[in-house]
């Protein structure tokens, strides 16, 4: 009996004793071997290095595009898209419009959008840090050959460069990073110059188009590509001639409280104006022309320009509404390929195409009448009218116009119908699309670039353009007007333009008609991918564009005389914005400032007047 | 008082009364049931005096009996031979008394106790044996009550027997003249001669209480008395007090020290989270460590309280050291029960409670919605259009209003509108149609009527048996909770499924096997396995549906069919469809198995008292989860063209969809292998040195697929313990924790964790004045070190450790881009770099000291501790806050921060003398204060009010709220007709009363202190102009006001018993605690509104002195981060009642049961709190699933 207690006991305390003996080892605290991913395990294969470059291009190849479901359309807080109750609705928050638009941005809420409490100016950060990470660690790969090498150098290069124009086209100077910092090292980079700026993402972009091939294949489509490169280095040169950054003379007093007024200024402007610099930008757009069709690029021309309008193929669109509609066509020397299907659908929100529930894309007057007529004409839209559609057509404006924006009595596809905005009127019931996210409200114009409507409304056609050859047209027609003024190509690109939407050319006598002319080409060709905020920026436009009363268009349905359904409607005003003088530079945020490491010993280094 | 054997002295027996404090006395007993042993029992020293002169023995002992309270216990018989006495005695002792009395007698006596035997002088007959002889008789405790499952035992012999559930015993002994030893948990083991008797009754008594009481300590119990460190402990008798479905929420009020917060009322989630002393880090680690049984144990809320034999809570660093790395934040040790030598004692429970929601706001009416929705919008019009360029006085602005703000409102309401509103629910006037009663294009829903049930039941059994013979004692519980919803789920496809519950089953076997007299195997085995059930997206379910919705929206269920207008096909506005519609149902079950055996050999034959400890452990845990979903069809309801508005036409506007289930799939594993030795040393030399040691090693591997790089968690540990104690006067104690953690790197992986503490009992000390008053008088100090390695990776929800923060950078997968064209999508996966490494990163550590009293007065009828600490974190694991964003890396934790942490506490508690009517009080208080002393930030030079650095950790960031303006006179100067003047604004002043210019030398005026320059009217927030800049915005946030966290802690509890019943209350609260009541926003877009929003400031209300909880209907949600919503949430709660009856055991004997208490009780009965209009102070400002009150009934027998 006992020695059968003696084998229990033995044969637990076995048991324990082997439990505890495994942990006698030195290693029962060490980390095992493996488990976990590092540089070199990234670094090590071409096949892993993609992972890499694929995260980078995340990060960075963002162009104006909303990359999160909380976002709204970035013209927002623009002239061209007015969002009802912005100072709470969740699609204009991460942009802060509600605050924007009243002249309330604060340091702490910035229009640069971003995904965490930095706004953006961390995230660009973030795509420069593994922009950084790839070309530090991508000479590591074992096998890969020189030349797939070089290709990625390239575009790490372009990616970073691209970052550093972001923080730029937002912030002015910016602290320069051309090679990651760890946490415990110097870390306190202070903002560099708008010139040393300028001038590394110039040099960066010439670098990545040496390394860059002319074109890419279906496949690739998406990545970076010599023309690319040079788009980029068109814009920022464009930017830099602009007078937000080379003020004229007598433009100095349109900016002058944006200014510090002594040395600080570097980081927000060249100390002089300098004409040559808008023929560096000239010269560049140029270069991208002339590389144009090597790359296969070319304008989207059909000899097309209208719509017809209860069209839902391909062939019925206008070469101007196919520029986005046609994934991958040869305008675009650039495009964010995101993460395919239905990306449209989930981040851009957009009332025509929720239906039910969404916010509403609203477009003031004040843009709309930005159209000119067809044959060129400037109008005024009266403060009431019997019937929109009817009216609306009757204006016979810019074909353009009737490709981007959508109006109540507009026949969209054959899911939507008639787009009804009105408010029930004499009518049992308002229209389906007559509320939005805050309530009824009647409102009756809505953009619809890039939201499906051919092509039984899948959204994955779409094609969020980061460069397309019509922006580089007036690029150079516009540095080109002002480095040696109207006439030869600077005209002929501006007629490029108008001559494919459909419009008569146009031929401004002087630089000021015809900056005033690209100015306005621009405007409309442009729209809502991104560029206003930008041009109305470094025109020195925006506070004479965006301080007073936007309208819109509301509409009520009556029955007519005729017995048939009349939306009559009138004006409202919209909101009344505010644009002080500071926005001309985005304030860094409060974290960031505190931190004392954008300015030097005596400056915070925060933008005037914030 | 004196005693004696009835059969001797009495001989009839008493009336029964049977006291309902003696099951709690005996439960409370049980707890010490195993070291009464160790306690010694004082001697009386009571002279005596006497004069006699040919007295009867008989006479004399009654006289010494008189005098010194010791019994003298004789047999008759045999003082019939004694001879008559003359004595003269002054102030002798009991000896030299007896001794005079017996001097000529054939008789000798002996002292047991305060029971002095009086025997016959034996004549030594070494050669005979004498025949066995069988003794019956029957043991009962003071009140005259049976005693059952009382060892006797025949001394000198391994001879025993026990007590029948009557207390009756019989046992056969060698000698007649043998003496018996009656022992019996919680009662003065008695000897007592049987000289000759064949029957003898015992009396036992309970045994004096307070000082033998052990406590649960770290890796073991100590004697109270000889405890050091700051412990609070609750029992059982507490703990199933409250009819509650978790174990945390079953502590809220009983403990000093500890502090109970409960966010939520869902079951299943309804747990409470624990702090001890406050929070002393602002990394969030604040969650102590819970052992149960000596094992750290994940899961602890699902144990059913029948189990439970006490909780510990060790506050300072002498009681927690011995965890090192993980005490940082307080320990709670949970002691399940275990198994006593006797017959089995059968106790079962069973009890069932209504449950219903303790604070539930009122929502408005339509009418009232709808009115106050065109207040909003009137008052907007100021909003939007104060700085127009056209207005220039009120009589402009009033006209441009009047004319403007209803086109412009966002909804309107006209007053026909509101006439049909105010007559939803009225179908007919004066018995004929009410023209204005229209159900379905106006209608008025009470939706939260709807949505839930008033109550739903709870049910809860238990039972549990326990007993065990000398080699094998066992105690086994089953257990079954079934705890329901407040959702009314009638309506839905998977009513059953939808509706939140959880229903729990507890199995527990703890058993002992003596091997032999040395070595004991202790095995124990839990499982709890739990269903919980309910709608997904629970918060969608609540804050978004039921917050969203609106009164008016839409006419809900028509016919059984889901209805929103068909002119706005949106399903918010029918949050009854909304919540069927978008919400699947989830049932979650999860098993929890823990296990250990645990192996104790006493070497008393190498030394006595030193014993060996080996312990394995493993416990498991599973959880799986399936769910399924129906999609109820939507009606578009429009009006009737017929104009029969009670005859609307319904238009089917989604599509069929089949329900579907989900197969289940695991969702959580885990398991834990867990090993310890430890050598215990226990021994007290010459009566005065009780030492005690203990050394302990330990090891512990979790493997978790969750955890990081999927690697099982291991630490591993020695600790240790010293305690000294000298003539139980002085007492010292070393305690000590050597810890690795994997978090470390080689060389500063492991944390050396010592603790001190001194004890003076200095009511043992000679020259202690000895009397009733006070009884008890304890000091107490301790000093010391315990440690943390944890921190979480910011971001992560649930919150995810980081671990080996020492390796060097990893990178991880996810993200990602897709190149290609539409033909030819490209998916490409993202990497990228994950957290940078910490070469020097090591233990943050807490240096605490405690200091505390303890006072036992009014013969220990009254017991008070008092305890001060103080805690002082440093090298707090913790992410810089000053690296430039520009870096954009992961960067590590390092050894950072620096937190004080300080607070007192108090403990009373009072028994009276147990009688008819037997009645407790008992309170305790506590209060924590902390500071961060250092934490990583960037503060603008200037700001240094918004620093977290020198305030209490969790202290938030808000504008300075100074009241509502409640005039126009705030903003401008008046003209005659009491309008405001716009060109004569007031001038604002600043804190030393003067107006002031902001930086351009430009006045200030009131009028522009909106948030961020927004336009001000009467019932907007005044907000403070804190750096005199002349504009309010994110410059102006100070970091200011109470925190979550309560500073102060209180409990107070009383109770009586008497003629069978028994009462008790518990009343607990918080104070010096703050929400923010803002955390949806109110009048926003179409949210519902309830009694905080019909208190908005108007003018009217404002005069009339009615009472105002929110500013006007318009209120400008931007600058809403103001102390105005900071809102107080101290309370105090009836948190627990209840009253018990106990039926007679001679009605119950005959059944067979030993006795039965029928009892209710209820939780949360109610709640004192200044803000209660903005939600239960617990979960303000977040609906949420609220908290529930309970009242419940329920029946215990014992067999």
């Amino acid at each position: 009996m006992m020695k059968r207690k003696n084998i229990i006991i033995l044969l637990l305390v076995c048991f324990i004793g082997g439990i505890l003996s495994t942990s006698c080892k030195k290693s029962f605290l060490e980390k095992p071997k493996g488990g976990s991913v590092t540089a070199d395990t990234i670094f090590n294969t071409k096949n892993q290095a993609q992972f890499a470059v694929a995260q980078m291009y995340l990060l960075c190849i963002r162009g104006y595009f909303p990359t999160n479901y909380n976002m709204c359309r970035p013209e927002a807080i623009t002239d061209q898209l007015y969002i009802i109750h912005p100072s709470y609705d969740w699609a204009s928050n991460v942009i802060g419009t509600g605050t924007y638009i009243t002249g309330n941005m604060s340091a702490s809420n910035t229009c640069d959008y971003g995904t965490d409490a930095n706004n953006g100016f961390s995230t660009h950060y973030s795509g420069i840090r593994q922009a950084n990470l790839v070309l530090k660690y991508i000479n590591k790969v074992n096998d890969a050959d020189n030349a797939w090498k070089t290709d990625v150098k390239g575009q790490a290069l372009f990616c970073r460069a691209m970052q550093h124009f972001e923080l730029f086209r937002y912030y002015g100077g910016v602290p320069i990073l051309n090679k990651p910092l760890d946490g415990a090292g110097n870390t306190a980079v202070p903002r560099s110059s708008v010139q040393s700026v300028v001038d590394s993402v110039v040099k960066w972009c010439d670098e990545a188009a040496t390394m860059l091939p002319a074109s890419r294949s279906s496949a690739e489509f998406g990545k970076a590509t010599k023309l690319a490169a040079l788009a980029l280095k068109s814009r920022i040169l464009l930017y830099a001639a602009s007078p937000l950054y080379n003020t004229p003379p007598n433009l100095k007093s349109e900016v002058a409280g944006a200014r510090f007024n002594d040395t600080r200024d570097t980081v927000l402007a060249y100390p002089t104006y300098d004409k040559e610099r808008w023929n560096k930008a000239a010269k560049a757009a140029k270069d991208v022309i002339d590389n144009a069709g090597g790359a296969g690029v070319s304008l989207y021309n059909t000899q097309k320009p209208e719509t017809d309008p209860n069209g839902q193929s391909y062939a019925s669109i206008g070469d101007y509404e196919s520029v986005w509609n046609v994934m991958a066509n040869q305008e675009i020397i650039m495009a964010n390929t995101a993460t395919g299907d239905n990306y449209w659908g989930k981040y851009l929100m957009s009332k025509i195409r929720n239906a039910a529930w969404g916010i509403k894309n609203n477009v003031p007057i004040e843009f709309v009448q930005q159209y000119e007529k067809k044959d060129g004409t400037k109008w005024t839209l009266p403060a009431s009218g019997s019937d929109l559609p009817t009216d609306l057509k009757a204006l016979n404006l810019d074909p353009r116009f009737y490709q981007t924006i959508a109006y109540d009595g507009m026949y969209y596809n054959s899911a939507r119908g008639i787009l009804s905005y009105y408010k029930k009127g004499d009518y049992t019931t308002d229209g389906n699309l007559a509320s939005s996210d805050a309530g009824l409200d009647g409102y009756a114009l809505e953009v619809y670039k890039f939201v499906a409507r051919i092509d039984n409304m899948t959204d994955n056609h779409l094609t969020w353009p980061v460069f397309r050859l019509a922006e580089i047209y007036l690029n150079y027609a516009e540095a080109l007007n002002e480095y040696q003024g109207p006439g030869g190509e600077a005209t002929t690109y501006l007629n490029l333009i108008r001559k494919r939407a459909g419009l008569l050319p146009k031929n401004p006598a002087d630089v000021d008609a015809f900056r005033d002319a690209v100015q306005h080409e621009r405007t409309i060709e442009l729209a809502y991918e991104g560029h206003r905020y930008n041009d109305l920026n470094r025109w020195l436009k925006a506070r004479a564009v965006l301080n007073g009363t936007l309208h819109g268009i509301v509409t009520t349905a009556r029955k007519g005389t005729d017995g048939q359904l009349k939306r009559t409607w009138q004006t409202v005003s919209f909101v009344n914005r505010v644009f002080p003088v500071k926005y001309y530079y985005v304030p860094f945020p409060v974290g960031e400032v505190s931190k004392r490491y954008l300015g030097n010993k005596n400056w915070d280094g925060q933008n005037p007047g914030w | 008082m004196y005693k004696n054997f009835p059969a001797f002295i009495c001989g009839k027996q008493r009336c029964c009364i049977y006291n309902p404090v003696l099951i709690l006395k005996l439960t409370l007993l049980l707890v010490t049931a195993s070291f009464l042993q160790a306690s010694a029992i004082t001697t009386y020293a009571q002279g005596v005096t006497i004069k006699a002169k040919q007295a009867t023995l008989k006479e004399v002992f009654e006289e010494i009996r008189d005098q010194t309270k010791y019994d003298i216990l004789y047999n008759s018989d045999d003082l019939k031979l004694a001879k008559p006495v003359t004595l003269d005695l002054k102030n002798v002792t009991i000896n030299q008394a007896m001794d005079a009395c017996l001097s000529n007698q054939l008789l000798t006596y002996s002292i047991e106790n305060k029971t002095i035997l009086i025997k016959k002088k034996t004549v030594i007959h070494t050669d005979i044996v004498k025949p066995p002889k069988k003794i019956t008789g029957r043991v009962t405790d003071s009140k005259d009550l049976p005693l059952p499952t009382v060892n006797i035992k025949e001394k000198g012999r391994d001879n025993r027997t026990a007590t029948d559930i009557n207390g009756y015993y019989s046992i056969t002994v060698a000698d007649e003249d043998a003496t018996l030893i009656f022992t019996f948990v919680g009662m003065v083991t008695k000897e007592v001669s049987l000289n000759g008797k064949s029957q003898l009754n015992v009396t036992l008594e309970d045994s004096p209480k307070q000082l033998e009481d052990v406590i649960v300590v770290a890796y073991g119990v100590q004697k109270k008395e000889t405890v050091t460190g700051a412990i609070s402990t609750i029992g059982t008798h507490d703990l199933v007090q409250s009819p509650v479905a978790n174990l945390s929420n079953a502590l809220a009020g009983r403990l000093s020290g500890l502090t109970a917060v409960q966010g939520s009322g869902k079951p299943g989630e309804d747990g409470s989270t624990l702090y001890i002393r406050g929070v002393g880090t602002y990394t969030g680690q604040t969650a102590p460590l819970i052992m149960v049984d000596g094992i750290a144990r994940d899961s602890y809320n699902d144990i059913d309280p029948n189990e439970v034999e006490s909780i510990s809570v060790l506050k300072d660093a002498s009681a927690t050291a011995v965890y090192g790395v993980r005490g940082a934040n307080g320990v709670i040790l949970i002691t399940t029960k275990r198994g006593k030598e006797g017959p089995p004692k059968v106790s079962a429970t069973a009890q069932t409670a209504i449950t219903q929601f303790a604070n539930m706001p009122d929502f408005v009416n339509s009418y009232q919605y709808a009115s106050l929705l065109n207040e909003q919008s009137y008052e907007n019009y100021w909003i939007q259009h104060a700085n127009d360029a056209d207005i220039h006085t009120w009589s402009d602005f009033a006209a441009k209003r009047d004319a403007n703000w209803i086109k412009e409102a966002v909804l309107y309401y006209s007053p026909e509108d509101l006439r049909y509103y105010q007559n939803a629910h009225t179908p007919t006037v004066n018995g004929k149609t009410n023209p204005y009663y229209d159900p379905y294009g106006h209608p008025d829903q009470d939706w939260k009527k709807q949505m839930f049930k008033k109550f739903t039941p709870q049910t809860q059994f238990n039972v549990n048996i326990n007993g065990g013979t000398k080699s094998v004692k066992y105690f086994i519980s089953l257990g079954y909770l079934k705890q329901g919803g407040l959702f009314n789920t009638d309506y839905m496809q998977f009513a059953d499924e939808m509706q939140f519950k959880k229903s729990r089953y507890n199995l527990r076997s703890n058993l002992d096997f003596d091997v032999n007299k040395d070595f004991r195997v202790s095995v124990d085995v839990s499982t709890q396995y739990v269903t919980i059930t309910g709608m997904d997206n629970d918060d969608y379910t609540w804050e978004k549906r039921i917050l969203w919705s609106s009164p008016l929206g839409s006419p809900g269920l028509i016919d059984g069919k889901f209805a929103v207008p068909f002119s706005n096909i949106n399903d918010q506005l029918n949050p009854l469809y909304a919540i069927a519609n978008s919400n699947g149902y989830v049932i979650k079950n999860n098993s929890t198995l823990n296990s250990s055996v645990k192996l104790t050999y006493k070497f008393d034959s190498i030394t006595e008292g030193l014993s060996l400890n080996a312990r394995g452990a493993y416990d498991s845990y599973f959880e799986s989860q399936s769910g399924g979903l129906f999609k109820p069809l939507l009606y578009g309801v429009r009006p009737n063209p017929n104009g029969d508005k009670l005859n609307p036409i319904l238009v089917q506007v989604t599509d069929d969809t089949p329900p579907s289930r989900t197969v289940d799939y695991y969702t959580g594993k885990w398991r834990k292998v867990y090993g310890e030795f430890s050598v215990n040393y226990n021994h007290t030399f010459a009566k005065k040195h009780a030492v005690t040691g203990l050394i302990l090693y330990n090891a512990e591997k979790k493997y978790d697929p969750k955890l990081l790089y999927n690697l099982p968690h291991a630490y591993l540990g020695i600790a240790s313990r010293v305690t000294y104690g000298y003539d139980n006067r002085y007492l010292a104690e070393y305690n000590m924790g050597y810890n690795g953690s994997e978090n470390f790197p080689e060389g500063k992986r492991f944390g050396f964790l010592p603790a001190y503490s001194l004890g003076w009992l200095a009511s043992n000390e000679s020259f202690f004045p000895k009397s009733d008053y006070v009884t008890y008088v304890k000091i107490r100090g301790s000093l010391g070190k315990v440690g943390n390695d944890r921190i979480t990776i910011p971001g992560t929800n649930p919150a995810v450790d980081a671990r080996y923060l020492y390796l060097p950078d990893t990178w991880q997968y996810g993200g990602g881009y897709t190149f290609g064209t539409l033909n030819n999508r490209n998916p490409v996966t993202g990497a990228y770099e994950n957290t940078l490494g910490n070469p020097n990163v090591t233990w943050e550590t807490a240096t605490k000291s405690n200091i505390g009293v303890d006072v036992h007065l009014f013969n220990d009828r009254l017991s008070i501790t008092y305890d001060h600490f103080n805690e002082h974190r440093k090298n707090i694991l913790s992410y810089k806050g000053t690296v430039p964003a520009i870096v954009a890396a992961t960067l590590p934790p390092y050894n950072l921060g620096e937190v004080k942490n300080w607070g007192d506490e108090l403990e009373i508690s009072y028994n009276s003398v147990p009688g008819k009517f037997t009645w407790w009080v008992k309170g305790n208080a506590s209060t924590n204060h902390n500071k961060i002393i250092f934490q990583d930030e960037a503060i603008a030079p200037g700001l240094e009010y918004q620093a977290a650095t020198g305030r209490p950790v969790n202290q938030g960031l808000y504008l300075q709220a100074n009241g509502l303006y409640t005039s126009w006179r705030d903003l401008y100067a008046m003209d005659a007709n009491g309008n405001p003047v716009f060109s004569s604004p007031v001038r604002a002043l600043d804190k030393n009363g003067k107006p002031y210019e902001n930086a351009a030398g430009k006045p200030v005026f009131q009028k522009d202190l909106g948030y961020a320059g927004a336009p001000l009217q009467p019932g907007e927030v005044r907000l403070v102009d804190v750096n005199a800049d002349g504009i309010i915005n994110e410059k102006d946030y100070v970091r200011t006001g109470k925190t979550d966290i309560p500073e102060l802690n209180y409990g107070f509890s009383f109770g009586f018993s008497f003629k069978g019943f028994d009462f008790s209350a518990l009343l607990q609260g918080v104070g010096g605690v703050a929400k923010y009541a803002m955390q949806e926003l109110h009048f926003n877009k179409q949210q519902s509104l309830f009694q905080v929003d019909e208190n908005r400031f108007t003018q009217e209300r404002y005069d009339k002195g009615e009472r105002i909880d929110f500013p006007i209907a318009a209120y400008n949600q931007a600058g809403a981060y103001n102390t105005f919503f900071l809102k107080s949430t101290s309370y105090m709660r009836l948190k627990n009642m209840e009253i018990g009856y106990t039926l007679k055991p001679t009605f119950l004997k005959r059944v067979g049961i030993k006795s039965a208490r029928f009892y209710v009780n209820g939780s949360n009965l109610y709640t004192w709190s200044p803000n209660k209009i903005w939600g239960d102070p617990e979960n303000l400002g977040f609906v949420g699933y609220p908290l529930t009150r309970t009242y419940n009934m329920g029946v215990n027998v014992n067999f």
